[in-house]
């Protein structure tokens, strides 16, 4: 698994305020924890974290150089948590998780789908419904992501988590019922017709919705 | 067009739009989503007049979620009216925007058409919107 390095300085600049003064000129917030470290505020250029971020999920490792109070701290984290602003999409603050040996941790491992399923070729559609499996995993056993085979895949047909072989360590935190992903049938061009016509005889009608509460007196009445 | 079956009071006030979107910030059901950028009321028209251009650019493939609902109704005053006499009647129903609200996820389809299809969408629309990208990384917005 490809280790990314990430420099960081400890961070002195704590609340609203000085967080917020602290974004406009170039810097992203965050805190770094885990079993064994008491959390730490850091503070990360936002053009390094930007230039790898694509690169990034749950399941990389990170080299995370803190530097602070003249020492220097290696520490191998993972990224926990990112938060994002609502309408920018800007990253806003990280989380990032120090794992110790024998402390499980909870992960979204990436799945990768792999193949063209029968049913797409027949003219279905393929529908991705989970993309990353919440699991339970022993630190050293973590793997960058699940690929799954779904060439078998026919229409109408579905991948439950029962149907993931996964390595040991790793135990996923969904039910085994719970559907990944699923090959919807095509619409008829009858089922079709047939909404279209409902449509247009509802826009005729232009009925308004009933109002609960004189439903009842109505009743009351009779 | 899409309006509540059954609610409890015909009429309401027409309220503020103030802050940001409480929730449905990110693209949980499709790969590309139209976010808004402004706040408004977003009529079951112009929902519809979305859904009708999407549907064209996608041909048929792919799949379309609207996760606004105009539940909101608005009411006007006939023309030529006197005020007063109480109020309006009900004229449609609208769905209240918020900056930060994903309105329409689009999966199933390749990059080129799902952008294709949502600035369609956003050209009916009375605000100004962006196109975003499902964020592969968890976590929350803020």
């Amino acid at each position: 698994m490809e280790e990314i390095k990430l420099e960081a300085q400890v961070r002195e600049e704590l609340g609203k305020r000085p967080v917020r003064r602290l974004r406009k000129s170039g810097y992203i917030p965050a805190v770094v924890y885990g079993p064994a470290q008491e959390p730490l505020p850091v503070k990360l250029r936002e053009s390094l974290v930007e230039r790898v971020f694509h690169h990034i999920t749950e399941t990389t490792p990170i080299k995370l150089v803190i530097t602070g109070d003249g020492e220097e701290k290696n520490l191998r984290v993972f990224l926990k948590m990112v938060q994002r602003d609502k309408v920018t999409d800007k990253i806003v603050h990280l989380d990032f998780y120090v794992p110790v040996k024998g402390h499980k941790m909870h992960i979204n491992i990436p799945i990768e789908y792999k193949g063209k399923p029968i049913g797409v070729e027949r003219g279905g559609m393929l529908e991705i419904l989970v993309e990353e499996l919440p699991a339970e995993v022993d630190p050293d056993k973590i793997v960058e992501k699940i690929e799954i085979d779904i060439s078998g895949l026919g229409l109408g047909e579905s991948l439950h988590v029962k149907d993931v072989e996964l390595s040991e360590g790793i135990k996923a935190m969904l039910d085994d019922e719970e559907v990944l992903a699923v090959v919807i049938a095509p619409r008829k061009a009858v089922e079709e017709e047939v909404e279209e016509e409902e449509a247009a005889a509802e826009e005729e009608e232009e009925v308004q919705p009933e109002v609960i509460k004189k439903g009842k007196e109505k009743e009351e009445e009779e | 067009m899409l309006m509540p079956r059954r609610v409890k009071y015909r009429k309401q006030q027409r309220g503020r739009m103030r802050g940001r979107a409480k929730g449905g910030c990110q693209v949980d059901y499709g790969e590309w989503g139209l976010k808004a950028l402004e706040p408004a009321w977003i009529t079951a028209q112009q929902i519809e007049a979305c859904r009708i251009a999407m549907m064209r650019v996608m041909k048929r493939r792919g799949k379309i979620w609207i996760k606004i609902f105009p539940d909101k109704p608005y009411t006007k005053k006939p023309a030529e009216s006197r005020m007063g006499k109480g109020k309006g009647n009900v004229e449609g129903w609208v769905a209240v925007v918020k900056p930060g609200r994903v309105m329409f996820e689009i999966g199933g389809v390749d990059e080129e058409i799902a952008k294709e299809a949502l600035r369609y969408a956003a050209s009916k629309l009375p605000i100004a919107t962006k196109i975003v990208e499902r964020h592969h990384l968890g976590g929350e917005m803020v």
